[in-house]
């Protein structure tokens, strides 16, 4: 303990006050710089200017007071550059997250804002941080995923694009007439006001099935209309078959017996 | 020409009285309640008119209605509806192909339709389309470009006959095809948000004139807007301001001959 020439309790106070300034110093200064950060940058780099500059000024503050105490700080920094080399083979994990993370938010895939779907879940970003990516489900849970998935997964932006495509695959019995059944699927997607006019519904006779005719009619919505008119289209798809008689059949075989049966009615 | 009863003004509604508002295909009803405004929307398609009726007793509202309610502290008569254009661009689609040859400039007359903003005791309460017509998107792509409502028109040259709405306002439209070859109008993009309205005085309803030129690259391209009314709607007051000012993009802003056919569904000029 040579580097320490006895305990000054006046340089201890004055260690204090400096550390307390420091840190009211570093808050005012993030949320300053993150005040200036918002005009120009997304939610996610506002956040990390913000914690640049709050732990960049809460170590210089860390440093003075270390030095009001009369600690050595060239022997203090050789000891924690050995003590870094030992701690990143120790947590290549976290590394590995800590850089994934930066280059998340440069490449700016996605937003904090944006709902995304990586693997099974689905969820909209609360945060892009330098170790993880923290999602919120459609059912309220909150997840969190570490940026060294994120950088290795396949990663899908459901709200990048003002509008999406609503793919619809039915069924239709052997015996309508397709013509019909585009006409009446067009009918239906021309009174949804929420289905887009323009990109123009799509037909698109996929072949014929075990059972059914199969078809695939895509239809356009606004992003934020998205689930309404999945939910209003199909009933109204339902509703105009019901009246033109068109079958939605259910999977059916056809048996054809070898032998004739003979049924006889019981005494 | 025919005359429209306007549905629009201001009006004294005074507490414990209803009144229902006719407008086109759509009814509203509004109910003046003890501290309280009731708003109640109804479409019926068969129905095609303009009338207003007042001091109706409370009670009346169809239960189908789609209903609001509005409370305020200090009960007050005044209820306000006034007609406003539509909040996003109209596409408006010729029900026929419609095209114009080289060196030709040509009057067309289309409308659009009409939303109803609802104000009592000076507040806005609800401002809705009268028939909500279909979302569509303006763009080459689905990446660049912006929402918008289709319309389908008959795209008419002349106003004789002119179906004249109490929903609908028309819009004089002058196309020049500078181009040189034929010229195939498939989509109108009428800037409606940056149009002011204004009312005849046999109560039909209209915008500025719009100028669309082509000068030889396939595009119409917004020329001029007018900065009052329209000629034809002779002596007009103006019932309400554009809803955005227009600013140097919007001179950028054309429709082309790029995609399919597609339909509309809120009827016809």
């Amino acid at each position: 303990m040579e580097w320490i020439e006895g305990f000054d309790w006046l340089a201890a106070l004055r260690a204090g006050i400096i550390l307390l300034v420091g840190w009211g110093l570093a808050k005012v200064a993030s949320l300053a710089a993150g005040r200036a950060a918002r005009r120009y940058t997304a939610a996610q780099e506002t956040m990390l200017v913000q914690r640049i500059v709050f732990y960049g000024v809460l170590a210089l503050s860390v440093v003075t007071a270390l030095q009001q105490m009369g600690f050595n700080l060239g022997v203090l920094l050789g000891a924690a550059g050995i003590l870094t080399v030992a701690v990143g083979f120790a947590s290549q994990t976290s590394a590995s997250n800590l850089i994934s993370g930066l280059f998340l938010i440069g490449e700016r895939a996605f937003v904090v804002g944006d709902t995304i779907k990586v693997g099974n879940t689905t969820g909209e970003v609360l945060s892009i941080d330098l170790l993880s990516v923290k999602l919120r489900t459609p059912d309220n849970l909150f997840v969190r995923v570490p940026n060294e998935t994120m950088i290795k997964a396949e990663i899908t932006n459901l709200t990048r694009f003002p509008v999406r495509r609503l793919d619809l695959l039915l069924g239709v019995n052997y015996k309508e007439d397709m013509g019909k059944v585009q006409r009446v699927l067009q009918e239906v997607a021309e009174r949804n006001p929420l289905c887009l006019t323009e990109p123009a519904p799509l037909f698109i006779f996929t072949g014929f099935g075990d059972s059914a005719m199969n078809l695939q009619f895509s239809v356009w919505a606004v992003r934020e209309n998205f689930l309404e008119l999945r939910n209003t289209i199909q009933q109204e798809i339902k509703q105009a078959f019901d009246a033109n008689g068109i079958d939605i059949p259910y999977p059916q075989r056809v048996l054809h017996l070898a032998e004739p049966v003979t049924v006889r009615q019981l005494p | 020409m025919q005359h429209i009863k306007p549905w629009w003004g201001d009006f004294e509604l005074a507490e414990g009285t209803a009144g229902c508002w006719t407008i086109g295909p759509a009814r509203l009803y509004v109910e003046h309640r003890p501290h309280e405004w009731r708003i109640g929307y109804l479409l019926d398609e068969t129905a095609e008119a303009s009338a207003v009726q007042l001091g109706l007793p409370l009670g009346q509202m169809p239960a189908q209605a789609r209903l609001s309610r509005y409370s305020f502290q200090v009960p007050a008569a005044q209820l306000s509806l006034r007609p406003l254009l539509a909040d996003r661009p109209v596409i408006s689609r010729p029900d026929v192909n419609l095209f114009i040859p080289p060196a030709q400039s040509i009057q067309l007359y289309v409308s659009t339709p009409l939303w109803v903003q609802v104000r009592a005791q000076g507040e806005l309460l609800q401002e809705q389309a009268v028939v909500r017509p279909s979302d569509t998107w303006s763009g080459p792509t689905t990446r660049p470009g912006g929402l918008a409502y289709a319309a389908s028109t008959m795209a008419r040259t002349s106003l004789d006959d002119f179906p004249y709405s109490a929903w609908r306002a028309v819009t004089p439209l002058r196309i020049t095809n500078r181009g040189t070859d034929m010229a195939a109008v498939e989509r109108l993009y009428l800037p409606v948000p940056f149009l002011s309205l204004y009312q005849a005085v046999d109560g039909t309803l209209w915008t500025q004139a719009v100028e669309l030129t082509r000068s030889g690259d396939e595009v119409l391209e917004l020329e001029r807007m007018g900065s009052e009314a329209p000629v034809e709607a002779g002596g007009s007051v103006l019932l309400s301001e554009p809803r955005r000012r227009a600013d140097r993009g919007l001179l950028s802003k054309a429709f082309g001959t790029l995609f399919g056919r597609g339909g509309s569904d809120d009827g016809m000029d």
